[in-house]
């Protein structure tokens, strides 16, 4: 196991212990045995992958994440789009890897690149489809939301960044240092997705579903940043890798708990949690500061790795846009913690309560973590160049220095300034549902006709809905079913059932086999 | 004994069986099942006594009375005919282990039958015993097709009698005129004559040839039967058709065509009809409803694919061609057992409902089976699609496993449809066969067992590595059946 095999599989190890004990204690209402078992096989799995460099073991363990991944999922509808781009990919990369082996003769991961750019983008197609990045963004949101939900937290903080791992791996073990076109249409696209995928997560009305597209936003940025072939930008990846890993454990498990409770995620059944789970909205919002790449927690200094290694090989464009996905970001942070934990009461109130302190704890490690990354970063930023065999041990670069515990310092001094206001200034007061309405108007049935939980950022939906609607394939899709049933209408009529039709393929065969060296002289000639 | 004795042993034993069968019949069905499953152990302990003997010492050919080819007639064994003998006659076991109790002796019967047809089918070294067990087959697979005398299955039987007797018809046409040109039917007298015989002459013959054995082997586009037929036949011999049967008949085919027809023209048309066949049977089988008639066209394409394995003409195709087979014939035999069997309980093959009657282990069943037939790693599947690749690769056909993809995913996506149909059901179903479940749980157990067992078995590897390599030694054959010739005319 080389140094990049040890930092993801000691994270992947992690995650899986914190995942089962969540799982084991949440109280989920189904059996989880087999779920755990399921996971434990997946890590293994995972584990393996992260340590070979041989290219068939590399494949086949691939291919095998993605079969583990569809069962965990247990949703054969929802994630059947996932399943056939996954094995599309895959295929295209045992093609690679077969070409590899066939005229290089050698196994490794290293010889891939011998053979042109064809294969090069062949061999890294499932890492692009993997991440989810255009156009393969259409199999996110029915996975995320279709999955079981115990499982979404591994999707998100292990699956869903495969690719990174693979495409680091195949950029340490090729040594390509220089960046082409292949890999400046996959930055350019990510930075798309980016924005796509923020735009979906803002206009969501589902707190599963606004986690699994910031799950793709960030993926997104972190993929183009490993592309950038930039130290500064790779070594921010990796760290970013870690922090989405914690953010996003965090934050499914608590909405998966809260989803366990009142049976759904929708944000209109949701409100005012804070009430009854304030450790819970603490951890949440500890962990959406740093999402949102704020001081004083990790995101911002993996964030600011990466903008630096963007800006320094002066890619202002695609800055440009994650910069929009990162200000989007913000947005729906907000709207998960308002509608969330803040916001009007609702009857879903009664079945919760604080997650017990078992249950709670991989949250709370997980939002203490992302805390150290943000105040204290220098541990993490040596892992991470030692992960990636690079000598950067502090956030110094020719651009400038950012000494993030400083910026903690003063945060936490603002922070400490606004409790003493809280403190100081008249408190709120809850104001009746009935208080706002005329006396003859009464609310409707309906929730979404009148909470304004629903449709939170409704202008803002409305700004990205052409742009969201282009990037989501559906015209695509739409237009590749149309064609493909036709066709199949007619290759369902080869087998008609009718036997003379059977016997009148014989007579085809037939008639050609008296012709056929006839046939083939006259085409020598 | 000696151990020439074996391959005719094969072919006596069900034969005798099938005879000797009407006395346990006459006591009732479990009797009679009884001493149809001992015998197709007999048959499978020998199937397993001439591998071990072909795998260590090479190819063993049994001369009948003393008459040495080419006037008399032999069996030839090598180690192509034992992987085809040793697992075909282990699925029939398991295929009649697993079968109904309300099953007769005409069933029994028509299986015994079935299996020495199969067994002097790939054994014979001339073409006209060929055409003789091709026969017997063909007419015991009508009988077995249409076992349920409902309308479905005669109509199923009807058409499968029809085109197959098209097909013996066109076998015959092509004995006939190698016999008017060549003199002989002995298959290596026929490789040293066909050496001379002009390339449109032989064009005709293999073109009739074709017809005859690629009806029965369910190559594209004279499979139409098969569709019909597996649905509709008893689930043991869906199983027995699907895992064994149509691939015989490519066995001959291939065998036929090493040996008499090297010529690559003849290579490049099989491997052409191979993607057809598999382009074609999955996209047809990705809109099926049927999950039995879903399952055949997997198993057409199955075929397509072992064609073009097989016809690529390298070391790497022929073993994956060897792994496709062994692998298609155990996972698809579990497959058809088990769809087969919740279709009878469910009293429904559509794909909605066949499931809703199904036990425990049709869910371990089906997922093993289905799994390993889609190559996911670690299986002999997954095995056998790499060296496929790495065949194609070699042989500068890579345009083919390109063309081959999408549709290899298609057929992840109709086969995981039948999958989570089972998966999702809640497995509460009512067993009536406890011979059902011994053999889904024994073949899931083999097929998780293989993979590990070809892949770290040293023996068998070296073996493979230093005798099995050559694709259908022809020249081997040649060989030493004409050594036995020239001992003949000397002695």
């Amino acid at each position: 196991m080389d140094n990049l095999a040890v930092f993801f599989a000691g994270l992947t190890v992690i995650f899986f212990i914190a995942n089962a004990i969540f799982t084991l204690s949440a109280g989920f209402k189904r059996p989880v045995a087999m779920h755990i078992l399921l996971s434990l096989v997946l890590t293994a799995v995972l584990v393996l992958l992260y340590s070979t460099k041989n290219l068939i073991v590399f494949f086949a363990l691939w291919e095998v994440s993605t079969w583990l991944t569809y069962f965990m999922a247990n949703n054969p509808d929802k994630s059947r789009k996932y399943l056939w781009v996954s094995l599309f990919g895959e295929f295209l990369m045992l093609i690679a890897v077969v070409r590899t082996i066939a005229f290089t003769g050698s196994m490794n991961i290293a010889s891939v690149a011998q053979l042109g750019v064809v294969n090069v983008v062949m061999f890294c197609l499932p890492f692009v489809v993997k991440s989810g990045i255009l156009p393969f963004n259409f199999w996110v949101g029915d996975m995320y939301t279709g999955a079981d939900k115990r499982f979404v937290a591994y999707l998100s903080a292990i699956i869903g960044k495969l690719g990174v791992f693979g495409f680091l791996r195949f950029f340490i073990e090729t040594g390509i240092v220089s960046v082409g076109l292949w890999q400046n249409v996959i930055i350019y696209l990510a930075a798309i997705t980016a924005v796509w995928a923020t735009f979906k997560a803002v206009a969501s009305e589902d707190a599963i579903e606004t986690l699994s597209f910031s799950s793709l936003s960030q993926v997104s940025f972190i993929v183009a940043s490993v592309l950038l072939l930039n130290q500064y930008a790779m070594l921010g990846a990796v760290l970013h890798y870690l922090n989405h890993m914690l953010i996003k454990t965090g934050m499914f498990m608590s909405v998966v708990y809260i989803w366990n409770r009142i049976g759904s995620t929708k944000f209109v059944d949701m409100g005012d949690f804070v009430m009854r789970m304030p450790f819970t909205f603490l951890f949440f919002l500890m962990l959406g500061i740093s999402l949102a790449g704020v001081p004083p927690m990790g995101g911002v200094v993996s964030k600011w790795l990466m903008y630096e290694g963007f800006v320094s090989q002066v890619r202002l464009l695609p800055v440009l846009l994650f910069f929009v996905a990162g200000v989007g970001s913000f947005l729906y942070v907000y709207r998960l913690l308002h509608s969330i934990f803040l916001g009007r009461k609702k009857k879903s109130m009664e079945q919760i309560s604080e997650m017990n302190f078992i249950a709670i704890l991989p949250v709370a490690v997980s939002a203490i973590a992302a805390f150290l990354i943000g105040a204290y970063s220098k541990p993490f930023v040596a892992q991470g160049s030692k992960a990636l065999g690079l000598d950067i041990d502090s956030l110094k670069s020719a651009i400038g220095f950012a000494d993030i515990s400083i910026v903690s310092i003063v945060f936490g001094a603002l922070v400490v300034f606004a409790i003493v206001l809280w403190w100081l200034l008249p408190r709120h007061r809850y104001v009746p549902d009935t208080e706002g309405y005329t006396a003859a108007a009464y609310l409707p049935e309906k929730i979404e006709l009148w909470d304004y939980s629903y449709n939170f950022y409704a202008p803002v939906a409305r700004l990205g809905e052409k742009f969201v609607k282009f990037f989501s394939l559906d015209w695509l899709g739409a237009f590749w079913m149309e064609y493909v049933s036709e066709l199949g209408q007619v290759v369902r009529g080869i087998y008609n059932g009718a036997l003379h039709v059977y016997l009148m393929y014989i007579a085809i065969v037939l008639f050609l086999s008296l012709n056929l060296w006839g046939i083939i002289k006259e085409i020598l000639k | 004994m000696s151990i020439e004795i074996l391959p005719v042993l094969l072919f006596i034993v069900p034969l005798a069986a099938a005879f000797a069968l009407y006395f346990p019949s006459r006591r009732g069905n479990k009797p009679s099942k009884i001493f149809t499953f001992l015998s197709l152990v007999a048959n499978l302990i020998i199937a397993i006594k001439l591998f071990k003997y072909v795998v260590v010492s090479g190819p063993v050919i049994t001369v009948f009375s003393k008459w040495v080819p080419p006037l008399g007639i032999n069996f030839y064994a090598d180690f192509m005919a034992v992987i085809w003998l040793l697992f075909g006659n282990m699925l029939a076991m398991f295929a009649l282990f697993s079968s109904r109790l309300s099953y007769t002796w005409r069933f029994h019967g028509l299986i015994l039958l079935m299996s020495a047809a199969l067994n002097g089918l790939i054994l014979s070294g001339d073409i006209f015993n060929i055409f003789v067990f091709f026969e017997i087959l063909c007419l015991v697979s009508f009988a077995l097709v249409a076992y349920y005398k409902r309308k479905e299955s005669i109509e199923a039987g009807i058409k499968y009698f029809v085109l197959g007797s098209v097909a013996s018809a066109m076998l015959l046409i092509a004995i006939a005129l190698i016999y008017g040109k060549a003199g002989t039917l002995n298959l290596a007298g026929l490789s040293l004559a066909s050496a001379s015989w002009p390339i449109g002459f032989k064009m005709l013959v293999f073109g009739l040839l074709l017809i005859g054995l690629g009806v029965e082997s369910g190559i594209f586009p004279m499979n139409g039967w098969l569709f019909d037929a597996h649905p509709a036949a008893p689930y043991p011999v869906s199983a027995m058709l699907s895992g064994i049967v149509i691939e015989s008949s490519l066995y001959v085919l291939l065998r036929v065509k090493a040996l008499v027809f090297p010529e690559p023209v003849f290579a490049k048309i099989l491997l052409l009809l191979g993607v057809l066949t598999f382009v074609i049977s999955e996209a047809v089988g990705f809109f099926q409803r049927d999950a039995k008639r879903l399952l055949a066209y997997s198993s057409a394409g199955q075929i397509g694919l072992m064609l073009i394995a097989f016809s690529i003409n390298t070391t790497f195709g022929f073993i994956a061609g060897l792994l496709l087979f062994v692998n298609h014939l155990l996972s698809k035999g579990l497959l058809f057992i088990s769809v087969g069997a919740m279709s009878d309980r469910s009293n429904s093959r559509d794909l909605n409902s066949f499931a809703s009657e199904s036990v425990f282990a049709d869910k371990v069943a089906v997922i093993t089976g289905g799994l390993s037939l889609l190559g996911v790693p670690p299986s002999l599947g997954f095995v056998g699609k790499i060296l496929l690749f790495i065949g194609l690769a070699k042989a500068s056909l890579l345009g083919v496993a390109y063309l081959l993809v999408p549709f290899i995913v298609i057929e992840a996506l109709y086969i995981m449809r039948l999958i989570s149909r089972v998966y999702l059901s809640d497995g509460k179903g009512h067993l009536e066969c406890p011979g059902q479940l011994v053999a889904q749980w024994l073949l899931s157990l083999l097929l998780l067992a293989l993979p590990s067992i070809v892949l770290t078995n040293g023996q068998l590897k070296n073996n493979f590595a230093k005798k099995i390599i050559k694709p259908i030694n022809a020249r081997q054959y040649v060989a030493s059946v004409n050594g036995l010739t020239r001992k003949g005319i000397d002695g």
